[in-house]
């Protein structure tokens, strides 16, 4: 990528670590040039569900953090050797690789909210890009039906891209966001 | 203990203690708001004011706190969100689901008018 920079961190998947390493991830982005608030403060959210998701799912002893800089994208890559992505389907959980069928340009639902879906895009055997569905009309939600999973939905709406990508050459699990400087 | 709470007239006020609301604290933080439920308390203040940051389990266990306090005609809202937290409600709509005030003193007011 012309012009970009790049950094690594590592998280030693332990809950105590997550503060400080979201402030030395935050400052080393700040000290690299113009950032508007309102992507601080999503960049904040961001670091914190992806490293929650190494807590919950990651398997090894660490998580690697791949910040990258471009002029105008932050790009955020977590790579850990936890267990594959496990997402839930009617028929049973999606297997990596994904069958010839499933592969390409596929989209299923993932979780439903009162306000969006959470959709994924099956691109390529182990790979699939999260997005937002808006439903058009949002009324005032029946709370009893609110979905209580929030992580996958707070990365899908905080970036402008997110997606997952299993490397089954090496049992790696990896996210890739990307938000917009500005 | 993640909560303390003190009744202020009618309207319990929970002071979340905890600076990192995140997993590691999230399935207590449920079964202590579960409990302040179940003893009849029926406005519920969830203060964050010493909270730094808040994840998706601990959001999670704020939902499921109160889908447990709907059918018990029970009320919970939040008050002392930081600035982040504050964004983060409202990425995710959850300041469609709980009513958002700036401190606890404020959220009693609101029920005496």
């Amino acid at each position: 990528m012309p012009g970009a920079i790049s950094k690594e961190f590592i998280f030693n998947n332990n809950a105590g670590d997550i503060y400080h390493l979201l402030t030395d991830i935050i400052d080393y982005i700040e000290r690299s040039g113009s950032v508007e608030e309102h992507t601080i403060s999503k960049l904040k959210m961001v670091l914190v569900e992806l490293l929650t998701n190494s807590l919950k799912h990651s398997g090894g002893d660490k998580s690697i953090m791949l910040i990258t800089l471009s002029p105008d994208e932050i790009t955020i890559r977590k790579t850990d050797t936890g267990n594959a992505l496990a997402i839930k389907q009617e028929d049973g959980r999606l297997q990596w690789p994904l069958s010839p069928q499933q592969e390409f340009a596929a989209e299923i639902e993932v979780y439903r909210d009162l306000s969006c879906t959470l959709k994924a895009r099956l691109n390529g055997a182990c790979r699939v890009q999260f997005f937002i569905e808006e439903f058009e009309a949002y009324q005032m939600p029946d709370l009893s039906k609110l979905t209580e999973h929030f992580g996958f939905m707070i990365l899908a709406r905080a970036c402008n891209s997110f997606e997952y990508e299993f490397d089954i050459t090496n049992g790696t699990n990896n996210f890739t966001v990307a938000l917009g400087k500005k | 203990m993640i909560l303390r709470s003190n009744t202020y007239h009618n309207a319990l006020i929970a002071d979340v203690l905890v600076t990192e609301a995140n997993l590691t604290v999230s399935d207590n933080f449920k079964h202590e708001m579960l409990a302040l439920i179940d003893e009849g308390n029926k406005f519920i203040i969830v203060n964050f004011e010493k909270v730094i940051y808040v994840d998706s389990s601990f959001l999670g266990a704020l939902v499921a706190s109160l889908k447990h306090a709907i059918p018990n005609n029970a009320d919970i809202v939040v008050a002392g969100l930081n600035k982040d937290i504050s964004d983060l409600f409202q990425l995710i709509r959850l300041d469609k689901a709980f009513k958002i005030y700036s401190t606890p003193q404020q959220a009693i007011e609101s029920k005496k008018v």
